[in-house]
């Protein structure tokens, strides 16, 4: 006559099933980023953006138009200032081309110019058009961290995988669990020295999403010194016309 | 000499007021106005230098430009792109002989659309249409007629391509290029890649210019094939724009054969730093050129000293007789939309050179953008 199992082992069994089945339900770091990037940009965007650069003794504040078709193409047209209005950037895959009405010229943009501030601001070329992408890129790590105003957080490091072109050593978000919304993301350099942090606010509806609509970037080593993109208005997911992300529609004006 | 030049202007002129009152009225209408940008800049430039020839006359010379651009579209199909400049010259260079033999020189469009409004030993005042064009949208094929910029080839100092609208390495208002009165057809082949054909008419036929352009992108490089004749001569060419490494690089070679028969090739490359260093370079040769003009070497250098700071220097070299040319330029944004410049343009060679035979020109610009 066989024995039949124990009832310790019967126990042990039902709280390991139950562990695997606690674990599946935990989000993985793509996962919660994906829900954040998904929410900021969804797979296409139609957006009005103002851009101001502020500094202890001036400021200058720019509005843009910006089309995406994630994750491949990115179109932005700079409204206002004067000095600046006209300026298009057109990115399609890895290449990118820059409209320059002063010289009335297209350009096509080195590689290496992606990291540079865009327009004197502490957003990067690479920042406004979306060339790298923070899932593909990157491997990704997710813990608990503290509550914000009550509210369970998620802390996810994100670290370049060895063949990334990106110039950061770790960008660390910190991701509402109930909602996915983004507080604050923080970039280190390949040191482990912390470089800059955007911390998102104002949380309201637009296009039809609650979603943060001021983003702040402040570079640790300048106080007093951030740049401020305000979400003015934006249609998501919604079809864009191919003719918007050709080199015939950056010398549109 | 003046009446001369009124009577056989008086048709373009005509042309040019019945552009900018149509150009007004579209503006005034309700339609227009949603979607036509009214826009412009004020540039004062103050210049110190002396005369190129002799007897190398020290000169200062006070050039305000009054521009007023009028861009976008005026139906499903039609745009415009209006661009009326009023210039108003002060200083002791309008009484130098070599100002009075460049403002007496027709400029080398089809239509002349400018004339002078005042002409006297201590103020010069003239006014022309930079750029007056319409353009036709059909799907997609834009058809462009009038004055306009058309910027073929990929060079920042030379291009042996941009001939349409061509200047040189040490023009002070470099960005600045005389429009081509041209009808101008392009048709869009995909995102990045279309075909064009432009004939730029001269009254004299046979210095009428006619072109065709293929332009592609393959393997992440840029290229072009052109092929046509410009005045008197055939030319034939290709530009290309890539990267190796995170280095962009450019190329373009052309062949002509005519009055100007030779070969050009430039090659240039470009790279910039995450703190604002961005270098370009370019090596030259005009096969085409006299025989001790033929081969160049330009580099740029810029930096933002801060976001307000900026500061660019330009050297080109001869590197057949040692001649060169250095411009160290600073420019503060003053505010939102004004910049002042400090900058200079500083010749050197041997007697007999090519750049040693230009002075040294500072200048003050101020420019105010609306």
């Amino acid at each position: 006559m066989s024995r039949l199992p124990s009832r310790r082992c019967f126990l042990a069994t039902l709280a390991f099933i139950a562990a695997l089945h606690a674990h599946a339900d935990e989000p993985t770091g793509r996962h919660v980023l994906e829900r954040v990037e998904n929410l900021l940009w969804a797979k296409t965007l139609q957006g009005r953006y103002e851009m101001s650069i502020v500094t202890p003794r001036w400021q200058r504040t720019l509005a843009l138009r910006v089309w995406m078709d994630r994750p491949k193409r990115t179109f932005i047209r700079i409204d206002a200032p004067a000095k600046e209005a006209g300026i298009g950037s057109l990115r399609i895959g890895s290449e990118m081309w820059n409209y320059l009405p002063s010289v009335e010229r297209t350009i096509k943009i080195p590689p290496s110019m992606m990291l540079q501030p865009w327009m004197g601001s502490d957003f990067t070329n690479d920042d406004l058009v979306k060339e790298s992408s923070i899932l593909d890129d990157y491997t990704h790590e997710i813990a608990d961290a503290p509550a914000v105003d009550g509210q369970p957080v998620h802390r996810i490091v994100a670290t370049p995988k060895p063949d990334a072109a990106v110039v950061w050593g770790r960008v660390v978000y910190f991701v509402r669990k109930s909602d996915a919304i983004p507080l604050k993301q923080e970039y280190f350099d390949e040191r482990g020295e912390l470089i800059r942090v955007m911390t998102y606010t104002d949380i309201r509806e637009v296009g039809g999403r609650r979603l943060p609509t001021r983003w702040e970037m402040r570079p640790v080593a300048k106080p007093g010194q951030m740049t401020t993109v305000l979400l003015k208005d934006a249609v998501f997911d919604a079809p864009v016309d191919d003719e918007v992300f050709t080199q015939r529609n950056l010398q549109r004006r | 000499m003046r009446s001369s030049r009124s009577a056989t202007c008086s048709g373009a002129e005509r042309v040019a007021r019945w552009v900018c009152t149509a150009a007004l009225l579209l503006a005034g209408s309700a339609q227009a106005q949603e979607a036509l940008s009214f826009s412009g800049y004020f540039k004062s430039l103050l210049i110190g230098s002396r005369t190129v020839a002799p007897p190398h006359e020290r000169y200062t010379l006070d050039l305000n430009r009054l521009r007023l651009e009028l861009k976008g579209p005026i139906s499903d199909r039609l745009s415009i792109d209006l661009q009326y400049d009023n210039e108003l010259l002060l200083g002791d260079y309008l009484r130098t002989g070599e100002f009075r033999m460049a403002k007496d020189r027709d400029p080398p469009t089809y239509w002349r659309a400018h004339a002078d409004y005042l002409d006297n030993p201590r103020a010069y005042g003239a006014h022309r249409l930079h750029r007056a064009s319409v353009t036709a949208s059909f799907g997609n094929t834009d058809v462009r007629v009038g004055r306009q910029r058309i910027a073929w080839g990929t060079g920042r100092f030379w291009s042996p391509l941009d001939i349409l609208n061509p200047v040189s390495a040490t023009a002070l208002e470099r960005e600045e290029r005389i429009g081509v009165d041209a009808l101008l057809v392009e048709h869009k082949l995909g995102a990045v890649s279309r075909a064009a054909f432009v004939y730029a008419p001269q009254h004299e036929r046979r210095n009428s210019s006619f072109a065709a352009l293929w332009h592609d992108n393959r393997g992440g490089i840029d290229y072009s094939i052109v092929a046509g004749r410009f005045r008197r001569d055939k030319v034939a060419g290709l530009d290309l724009a890539g990267q190796v490494g995170q280095t962009g690089v450019r190329a373009e070679v052309t062949r002509s054969w005519g009055s100007t028969a030779g070969t050009r090739v430039l090659i240039g490359a470009d790279h910039a730093y995450a703190n604002t260093l961005t270098l370009s370079g370019e090596l030259f040769h005009d096969g085409a050129g006299a025989p001790d003009r033929r081969r160049y070497a330009g580099v740029s250098v810029r930096y933002d000293i801060t976001p307000l700071w900026r500061t660019r220097h330009e050297l080109v070299v001869n590197l057949q007789d040692g001649s060169r040319y250095y411009g160290p330029a600073l420019t503060w944004s003053a505010r939102e939309n004004v910049d002042l410049t400090l900058g200079g343009q500083f010749f050197g060679g041997n007697a007999g050179s090519e750049l040693a035979a230009f002075r040294r020109v500072l200048y003050l610009q101020l420019q105010w953008f609306f």
